[in-house]
């Protein structure tokens, strides 16, 4: 008895898994329809309509099947030519399309599709005033076979996380290699001879060896970046509609891979950022037309890898951002003072969008423009080790730029010592290391300046920000240290350290829940040495750094 | 809920010191029981918070009780200290003790919770109060004691 319900459940997942992908196939290919009616598109949307009703009949859902059926019965008409797409029959299709989203939500909760069907399969119904004959679109369709025979790469699904406990089992590996080098560099300081060389190539390939499986289980574990992109011109289409826009979206570099957990993190700040630049962006078609541009705004969205990051351009050819008018509105909203809005530069007050209770739209709409949005935007994507940047130029447009890391796991570090401590800075933020005296560093207005390359820098002290220590701990017995210059966007802030202690590839370990959130650490990892060091967020630390210095003015 | 659980069949607990005082927790819970090592504190963490440690490759959290539940935290660690790592839907924690003491079998008819009524900080933690021997042993509710503030 209990087998066969195990069973059941099982065959539910593989149900629940396909469907998905068949109806985010289904309205994709929809939205292609509304653009260009071809037979291609037609074919691929009926196969997957067609393959949702048999598995779902197989599965005994009715109203999920009775759904599939008229959708396929409507796209046999257009197949036909006996009906032609309208914005009326797309427009029913993707509802319906909605509604089976909603009926797997309900399959997922309760098991079975209790549902109201009729409305929806009525409207089907509507555009086909006589049913057709079963049996005929039960046959087999042609493209599936070829396409079978394409298909050259075996693919297999594997338990997500089965791939998190490999790659997990990696990272250990990893650690006891670099531990294994470490052994191997004090016994060759007491021994020699052929058993130390013999231990030393091994090591060197066992870590040729761990690279390539860390390698191979990173890429195991991505996917390209279309599962996000997909979701897009339905929302562009909708809301383009909705505003009375019109808008088109072009993509492109939607097979870049990258780590699903990044994935999953930043489908939410690329919707936003979406949104933003249709609701703000893009002028109505009047306006534009009034402005020598074309009807119709574009919205660009590129994804390609750079090194070991991924950078997604999102551009509008709207109408900009003034950046007087940013001014003006964080004054009044008292983000800044009429004084430092003067001497703020133009990329600064860009960033100014990113401030929590920000908004530039004067009307709050209900798409976006409640000031709430960019600064999660931000956090978000910061939580994530990235950097959002963006361009704007009047009646030109305006850019996103996110770069965002391949993955979470395992990152370039910095080794540094505070308060004989070691901590993790990562290396995409470092712009330079030096060395400085202690009287070169000037005090003005309280704040503690550097000259690094004939222009002054603030300085932040980890020893007095993590653990309240004297600054004086800082410097060595020659009245020296180490200043670890980084980049916050977009300016270099010198974090002073007791001394640089190496760099590694280190591998990530959040903090995790009994922790709690802890300002400035953004995880831990293990060294070769077996001991554990704290991972600083540079952004955070820098941003509370900043925020206390002014509020001290 | 466990509460309900337990009054209804015996249970095997582990015994051991906060401070001066007993406590115990559903053996079941407890995945290993291990000596102090070296522990990474985390600056500008809650007090709560002791730190990290490495155990077999992975990093775990440490939390010390005593804090978290407000009671005399003068007792210093020493050779008897341990720490007990148990596992929680939110991933493995260890806790520090004084002392661990043995494992006994607490009954459901033994169990006393009118102290519960008692609205101290420190018996929210508690599922209840046994007795054994002369000694006063306090049930702990390791998922409330553990929730984050």
């Amino acid at each position: 008895m209990t087998n066969s319900d195990f069973d059941m459940t099982q065959y539910l997942d593989l149900f629940m898994q396909e469907s998905r992908e068949q109806l985010e196939t289904l309205e994709t290919e929809i939205l292609n329809l509304e653009k260009k009616t071809s037979q291609d598109h037609l074919q691929l949307i009926f196969r997957a309509a067609h393959n949702l009703k048999g598995s779902s009949r197989a599965m005994g859902f009715t109203h999920f099947s009775s759904i599939t059926h008229e959708i396929e019965n409507l796209l046999d008409k257009l197949r036909c030519k006996e009906l032609v797409v309208t914005t009326e029959i797309t427009d029913t299709l993707l509802s319906s399309v909605d509604s089976l989203n909603q009926l797997l939500k309900i399959i997922a909760k309760t098991g079975n599709d209790d549902f109201d069907s009729n409305e929806i399969v009525k409207k089907l119904q509507s555009f086909s005033s006589h049913r057709i004959d079963e049996k005929q679109t039960d046959l087999p369709l042609k493209p599936n076979h070829t396409e079978k025979i394409l298909e050259g790469t075996q693919t297999l699904r594997v338990d997500i996380s089965r791939l998190d406990h490999i790659m997990n089992l990696v990272e250990e590996l990893v650690i006891d290699r670099t531990k294994i080098s470490q052994i191997k560099q004090n016994l060759s300081q007491a021994f020699s001879g052929s058993d130390i060389n013999n231990l030393s190539k091994t090591i060197d390939h066992l870590a040729i060896i761990t690279g390539d499986l860390q390698d191979q289980i990173m890429r195991a574990r991505m996917m390209p970046i279309d599962t996000i992109f997909n979701r897009f011109p339905r929302v562009v289409r909708d809301l383009a509609n909705k505003l009375g826009k019109e808008v088109k979206l072009e993509v492109s570099g939607g097979d870049t891979e990258l780590d699903r957990s990044v994935l999953e993190v930043i489908g939410d700040p690329l919707l936003h950022i979406l949104r933003n630049s249709i609701d703000h962006g893009i002028e109505t078609p009047d306006e534009r037309e009034k402005k020598g541009k074309s009807r119709e705004g574009t919205i660009q969205i590129h994804a390609k890898h750079q090194e070991k990051s991924i950078i997604i351009d999102i551009i509008d050819n709207g109408k900009g951002i003034d950046i007087k008018k940013i001014k003006s509105k964080a004054i009044t909203k008292n983000l800044i003072s009429q004084e430092s809005a003067e001497k703020m530069s133009d990329n600064e007050a860009l960033h100014l969008l990113f401030t929590s209770g920000f908004s530039t739209a004067t009307e709050v709409s209900e798409v976006s423009g409640r000031g709430v949005g960019m600064d999660i935007v931000r956090s978000n994507i910061q939580k994530l080790g990235g950097v959002i940047d963006l361009n704007t130029e009047l009646d030109i447009g305006t850019t996103f730029t996110l770069k965002i890391p391949l993955t979470l796991a395992i990152i370039r570090g910095l080794l540094v010592t505070v308060s004989q401590t070691t901590y993790v800075l990562p290396f995409e933020y470092i712009i330079e290391i030096i060395v400085i005296k202690k009287n070169q560093i000037q005090n003005i207005c309280g704040k503690d300046i550097y000259v690094f390359r004939e222009k002054p820098i603030s300085l932040i002290w980890l020893n007095k920000v993590l653990y309240d220590n004297d600054k004086e701990h800082s410097f060595d017995k020659h009245d020296q240290c180490s200043v670890v210059i980084v980049n916050y966007l977009g300016n270099p802030i010198g974090l002073i350290t007791e001394g640089i202690a190496g760099e590694q590839e280190v591998v990530i370990k959040p903090l995790g829940y009994f922790c709690g959130e802890v300002p400035g650490i953004s995880g831990s990892t293990i060294l070769g040495s077996g001991n554990i060091a704290l991972i600083i967020d540079i952004n955070h630390l820098v941003r509370d750094q900043k925020t206390s210095i002014d509020l001290k003015e | 809920m466990s509460l309900i659980e337990k009054k209804e069949q015996a249970f095997q607990s582990v015994v051991f010191k906060l401070g001066n005082d007993l406590y115990c927790m559903d053996i079941f819970r407890v995945n290993e029981i291990i000596r102090l090592r070296e522990i990474t504190p985390i600056p500008r963490s809650s007090a709560h918070v002791k730190g990290l440690i490495n155990l077999r490759g992975k990093t775990i959290p440490v939390v010390d009780l005593k804090v978290r539940m407000n009671l005399d935290p003068s007792c210093e660690l020493d050779d008897n200290s341990r720490i007990i790592v148990v596992d929680t839907p939110h991933g493995s924690v260890g806790i520090i003790v004084d002392a661990v003491k043995e494992v006994a079998t607490i009954y459901p008819e033994n169990i006393d919770t009118s102290s519960l009524l008692l609205s101290d900080d420190s018996s929210q933690h508690l599922l209840g109060v046994t007795r054994k021997n002369e000694n006063v042993i306090s049930i702990l509710n390791l998922d409330k004691a553990l929730s984050a503030v």
